[in-house]
């Protein structure tokens, strides 16, 4: 036990007295935590700009069926082959909406992806299979040892559990700096490209979709206009239709809001673990690095022990 | 939005009303009702065309900022990969020593060490 004790005291100076020297930092709980809220921020991101556009598309075909009421039929005219190739055109329309629509879907999966490699960059898998690794070296060293000492008579001691030890104390140590620092850098290099794709998301809705949403309203309105005025009465399935149109232009400028809103928080989401990830040098920032220190000492102390047995 | 584009619209909206008024005129005949009606479709189909070139143009420049944060995620994904393989390295040293301890083996038993 009291061995032990000196054994863990003399690795964490040791550890300690190297970390000072290099000036090295290791990622803490809290930063981990930061990139799992960062995350979860980027999951909730529910409305992209193409699903906006795409509910534009489909009320603005409705519109071109509406007009089409506007339209006296008579079997010696080619009326009807006329609205026939409108309601073509119509489709066609609506298709060419939907297929810029799921192109900027598509290329906003990128901010799912992202986020998910920086919780994979953050994750305990890296140091856990350490001690796989670690303790097939320190099985391996001994079993050569003890080869050697029967081939040559000789009784040198098994170092295979100190062996475990440093190597999943210096390497876990090596590990946490290292993605340290690489959050830190690719935090900082996401940052900007971020900060412009949010504010190119609110240009999108802001500038081309909610002024062109405002003007399908009027037109509505004149479909609907039309409708009335080419009929002198109007089925209650009639009017019900082009309520049920507006209802969707409603939805489609809440849509339009809830589209900005994410853009918006995203990048909030995304500035805080930035600034999460800005080394303080505080008492608090200080013991976390130590706390963070002491996990993998323990995690190499666990393995020494559980390698004894 | 785009100012060509946006003086482009608002020249067929202000088509749009015009035509629309007109054809709402109850003293028009079929014919002459039915080719305004086909004129206000033209015009919206001329309006949604605009929109969609306004849209896409705009949605390109997503895609350009979307292609820059793939290029950071990519690097991300080559340094994930090299975190795992300091396990993996450790893994093959085992192996190696491992390997060379059954040799060790083998030859002490058949007496050439």
């Amino acid at each position: 036990m009291r061995k032990t004790l000196f054994f863990k005291t003399q690795l964490v100076l040791v550890l300690l007295l190297g970390m000072s020297i290099t000036g090295c930092t290791v990622l803490t709980s809290s930063q981990v935590k930061e990139v799992k809220k960062f995350a979860d921020a980027a999951k909730g991101y529910g409305t992209l700009p193409g699903d906006v556009v795409m509910a534009y598309a489909e009320i603005s075909e409705e519109n071109k069926l509406l007009n089409l009421t506007g339209y006296v039929f008579h079997s010696d005219s080619d009326t009807a082959e006329t609205a026939l190739e409108e309601m073509k055109k119509a489709r066609e329309s609506r298709d060419d909406f939907n297929k810029a629509a799921n192109k900027a879907n598509d290329a906003l999966k990128i901010l799912d992806i992202y986020a998910e490699n920086l919780v994979t960059l953050t994750s305990d898998d890296y140091t856990n299979s350490l001690d796989e690794s670690a303790t097939a070296l320190g099985q391996s060293l001994d079993k050569t040892l003890t080869a050697y000492n029967n081939a040559y008579d000789k009784k040198l001691s098994m170092i295979g559990s100190t062996v475990t030890q440093v190597v999943r104390g210096v390497g876990g140590i090596y590990l946490r700096h290292k993605q340290t620092q690489l959050l830190k850098e690719y935090v900082d290099k996401a940052d900007p490209v971020i900060a412009e794709l949010c504010q190119d998301i609110e240009n999108v809705i802001s500038g081309n979709v909610t002024p062109n949403l405002e003007a399908l309203n009027n037109k509505l309105e004149t479909g609907f206009t039309t409708l009335a005025n080419n009929h002198s009465r109007l089925d209650l399935l009639n009017i019900e239709r082009v309520n049920v149109l507006f209802d969707k232009l409603d939805s489609a400028n809440s849509l339009a809001s809830a589209a900005v809103s994410s853009a918006q928080k995203y990048r909030k989401a995304h500035l805080a673990l930035k600034e999460a990830l800005v080394e303080k040098k505080d008492l608090k920032n200080e013991i976390a690095q130590i706390n963070s220190l002491v996990e993998e000492i323990n995690a190499a102390l666990k393995l020494k022990k559980k390698f004894q047995q | 939005m785009n100012t060509e584009i946006m003086n482009t619209l608002e020249l067929v909206r202000n088509a749009e009303k015009l035509v629309d008024k007109a054809r709402q005129n109850p003293d028009l005949t079929d014919n002459q009702r039915n080719i305004l009606n086909t004129l206000y479709a033209l015009l919206l189909d001329i309006d949604d065309r605009l929109v969609l070139e306004d849209i896409t143009s705009s949605l390109e420049r997503l895609q350009d900022d979307s292609n820059n944060l793939q290029t950071i995620s990519d690097q991300i994904k080559v340094e994930i990969s090299n975190l795992q393989n300091v396990a993996a390295v450790v893994d093959k040293v085992a192996n190696a020593v491992g390997t060379l301890a059954d040799i060790f083996a083998k030859a002490a038993s058949a007496g050439i060490v």
